[in-house]
């Protein structure tokens, strides 16, 4: 446990230098003004950390186990095992502890769906991919389109007024 | 300028090696056009990540690039910042050929991307060399980047777009492989759309400009520069 918070404070701080020019400072040219949000980077680093840790505590710890047993699995049994209680208990632990704060502060909404969502749909890429092994179907080739999806649909649902459903010809099949 | 300079390299270093290991890495076992969709991919969630990091609108640059006195007398021909381009381009050109010819961690770059499982056989570290090459591709992206904004006089977020696609065109017009070829295309790209927008109409640069693309690969598949492979079987 101390390791992954460890990890994850790292992995944390390591994004709030990477933002930093560009959360941080903003230059007003209207004013001519620049004009200091730290409370972004602190915003930055409270989600990285939180993703970081819960990543590694949901996926990481069991990781590796789960690639030896799923290569063993039924079709049927591994659609179970994606179902299963981890999954679950991850992106319920990632919606709550991300969406806290966005009741809170409403400009975050914007970004904190992006950033789930786009998570959700990697997340979901990489199920389709596990799957289309699987299953061994002539389908691979679609696999670049699960990715796609995966950056594209949140994108997608940001941009447009229609709402999410608008990205779904982008990701989904 | 070199500050400015030294401040975009090593944020752009910092913003390639981590994509590398977020967007690359996970799928280096994946088919070609995998690595290609999710760079698109990147690409589109940095645009937007700057976007809504700072603003849509366009802000004004400085002009880093200094007006030399020599240069006075061939102004009206070639300016302090065009020489500046041009001499930075030289000097990262040769420095880069060097890098990947001379040195050790070139060499590994050259045999990691021959063979890679083989690469590994003989003790190379194909996931550093990988990074590594991302560190020094964005380093040299940040450098051109500074230089394009100091140029242009403007910066938004959708700037790269632009510079992205004419680079690759570029590249693939030298010949993909060759540092030199890469230069030469991007010589030949900027001629041949300046010579198109001062005789015919800067309406037709980009259509000329990617006609002669069409041509040159259908005459040299392998682009200007490039060196055709036989494959032995």
């Amino acid at each position: 446990m101390l390791k992954n918070i460890k990890q994850s404070l790292i992995v944390s701080a390591w994004f709030v230098f990477l933002t930093f020019p560009l959360m941080a400072v903003r230059v007003n040219t209207t004013e001519q003004v620049v004009e200091w949000r730290f409370i972004n980077l602190i915003w930055v680093a409270y989600e990285t950390f939180v993703l970081s840790y819960f990543w590694r505590f949901f996926i990481g710890a069991a990781g590796q186990k789960d690639e030896e047993a799923l290569a063993d699995l039924s079709l049927r049994e591994l659609v179970r095992k994606i179902h299963s209680y981890r999954t679950v208990s991850l992106f319920f632990s990632l919606s709550s502890f991300n969406f806290f704060p966005a009741i809170f502060y409403s400009w975050l909404k914007e970004w904190l769906i992006l950033f789930v969502v786009s998570l959700a749909f990697v997340l979901f890429a990489i199920v389709l991919r596990k799957l289309q092994f699987r299953s061994q179907k002539a389908e691979k080739k679609r696999q670049p389109e699960d990715a796609h999806g995966g950056y594209v649909f949140p994108l997608q649902s940001y941009g447009c007024p229609s709402g999410l459903c608008s990205g779904f010809p982008a990701g989904v099949r | 300028m070199i500050l400015a300079a030294i401040a975009a390299v090593i944020y752009a270093s910092a913003y390639g090696y981590t994509l590398e290991k977020i967007a690359y890495g996970p799928l280096r076992g994946a088919p070609r056009l995998s690595p290609l969709i999710s760079a698109i991919g990147m690409s589109i969630f940095l645009q937007n990540y700057v976007l809504l990091a700072q603003t849509s609108d366009f802000l004004p640059f400085p002009n880093l690039i200094p007006d030399f006195e020599f240069m006075e007398p061939v102004a009206h021909i070639v300016g302090s910042p065009e020489l500046v381009i041009l001499v930075t381009t030289i000097v990262t050109m040769i420095l880069l050929t060097l890098l990947i010819k001379k040195t050790k961690i070139g060499k590994a770059m050259r045999a990691t991307q021959q063979d890679m499982s083989m690469a590994r056989l003989v003790g190379i570290n194909v996931d550093r060399i990988i990074s590594m090459t991302f560190v020094i591709g964005s380093a040299l992206a940040a450098i051109g980047g500074v230089l394009v904004a100091s140029y242009i006089g403007q910066v938004n977020f959708y700037i790269g777009l632009f510079g992205r696609v004419k680079a690759f065109t570029a590249a693939v017009l030298g010949g993909i492989g060759s540092i030199p070829g890469a230069v030469l295309g991007g010589l030949v790209l900027g001629w041949t759309e300046s010579f198109t927008a001062g005789y015919i109409s800067s309406d037709y640069e980009d259509v000329f400009a990617f006609g002669l693309l069409v041509l040159i690969l259908i005459l040299r598949p392998a682009g200007i520069l490039g060196k055709v492979r036989k494959q032995k079987v």
